[in-house]
Parts: structure tokens; C-alpha cells; sequence
């Protein structure tokens, strides 16, 4: 699977709110980030 | 028939979605027995959306913090302070909220904010954005947009309507955008506005 990001003229990746709200279902942003500090504001399951 | 197995693909194998910069996210817990610098940490840095996902979604949502916290995040190597070099001429737009709105929009206006400053939502004037910062406080809720260049008039402005659109604030509600310069050393008192949208 290729990614599907869109550059403008200045080659800037940018994300519209409605792509970005898709990806947030897939199952790399359900994975929880390695090497988090263990404060009680990180959660171990996805909220 | 062949029947196609539905594979499930490793996460590690997927290619994440990169984005334009690379983001720090920081906490601030607010312990009076220690320095204030020492009270602020970097929680993680992330420059993929899926590995911003991942973060939003094991983080404690803004409402849920106690009061005296804050939640920020900014490009990689700005410190979220008004003192670092690439704040120090900048300001920010402000959104006061008060009690009742924790419960009905901080979480919302917290995530547009942060989905504007991934995807690049202020367009051509990106660059001019620093990062954004949610404060929890009893007294009321502030979330703050900020920019490197307070004498950057148009800029600044059209930054200031796309936040408006992007967190629908009605129009009746004006937003005011202030100098760090004109904030420092100032805490209680009231900061003008130099713009308001």
C-alpha cells in the first residue's frame, strides 16, 4: 500500500481533517507509541 | 472456489502517512514543590500521522487532566515557553472557555488545532505556526495557537480565521491574538489584543 499524501505547489505534504480522521481508524494509529514515560495521563488501551 | 484469506497486515510493515514536520508532545503538571521547567517533559515525538494517532489515542484526553496542567505540542526543537528563540517574537491566538464548555467542546477545539497543525491546514502560512497549547485551569480553560512573528499582520490573521472555521467558533464569539512580548511578566493582568478575528 502505497501512501496517499498530496504535496501543494511547494511541495509541502499537507493532510485535509477528513483524511486524517479516516487513517485514525487503521490499525498502525490503534498501536500504542514504544518508549512513552509511565505518567498516569498514558493510556494502555485506546481510548 | 479459491478463497482469498483475509491477511491482516503487520502495522511495523505498513507504510505510515509522513508528515511535513516532525511534532514533540509535552506535559506540564503543575508541582508547586518543584522548578517550573522541571514540572514540563516531553511525553513523545511523532512525525507519521498513524504514530500521531497512536499517541492521541493513549493520551488522557484534555478534559480528564487535573486542573493546573497543560497539553502541547509543537514542531520538534521549540520548547513550548514564550522564552525560546522561535517564540519570542511570536504571540498566539487565544480561546478562553469557561466551566461548562470542558465538558462540551475543549476536547473537540484541542483535536482540530492539533489536525491543523499536522496536515499543514494554514496553508501557505504554515511556517508561521509554532505550536498549540491547551491549559486546564479552574478559573477557565485556554487554548493558545502560536505563531513565530507577531509583526506578521496577514499571516497572522488568516491564521487566526482558519482556526475560527476550523474549530466553529460561532462569529458572535471574537478571538483575540497577543504578543508574547506584551504577555510576559504580566501574569493576572490584562494583555491587549493586537488583532481580533
Amino acid at each position: 500500500d502505497v501512501a496517499k499524501f498530496r504535496k501543494d505547489s511547494k511541495d509541502k505534504l499537507t493532510y485535509d481533517r477528513a483524511y486524517l480522521m479516516e487513517l485514525r481508524g487503521c490499525a498502525s494509529s490503534q498501536t500504542k507509541p514504544e518508549g512513552l514515560p509511565n505518567l498516569d495521563i498514558i493510556l494502555d488501551k485506546p481510548v | 472456489p479459491e478463497v482469498e484469506e483475509e491477511r491482516v497486515p503487520d502495522p511495523d510493515m505498513v507504510i505510515k502517512h509522513p508528515l511535513q514536520n516532525s511534532w514533540a508532545m509535552w506535559f506540564f503538571k503543575n508541582d508547586k514543590s518543584r522548578d517550573w521547567k522541571d514540572n514540563l517533559r516531553v511525553i513523545t515525538t511523532f512525525d507519521t500521522v498513524e504514530d500521531f494517532w497512536g499517541l492521541y489515542n493513549h493520551t488522557l484526553p484534555a478534559s480528564k487532566l487535573q486542573s493546573g496542567c497543560d497539553y502541547s505540542v509543537f514542531k520538534a526543537g521549540i520548547q513550548p515557553m514564550w522564552e525560546d528563540a522561535q517564540n519570542k517574537k511570536g504571540g498566539r491566538w487565544l480561546i478562553n472557555l469557561n466551566k461548562t464548555q470542558r465538558q462540551t467542546h475543549l476536547d473537540d477545539f484541542w483535536l482540530e488545532t492539533l489536525l491543523c497543525l499536522i496536515g499543514e491546514g494554514f496553508d501557505e502560512h504554515s511556517e508561521e505556526i509554532c505550536g498549540a497549547t491547551v491549559n486546564i485551569r479552574n478559573k477557565g480553560d485556554k487554548l493558545g495557537l502560536w505563531t513565530r512573528d507577531a509583526q506578521k499582520t496577514e499571516a497572522t490573521k488568516k491564521i487566526g480565521i482558519k482556526l475560527k472555521e476550523s474549530l466553529s467558533v460561532p462569529p458572535k464569539i471574537v478571538i483575540g491574538f497577543q504578543a508574547h512580548s506584551d504577555t510576559a511578566g504580566k501574569a493576572g493582568s490584562t494583555v491587549k489584543n493586537r488583532f481580533t478575528v
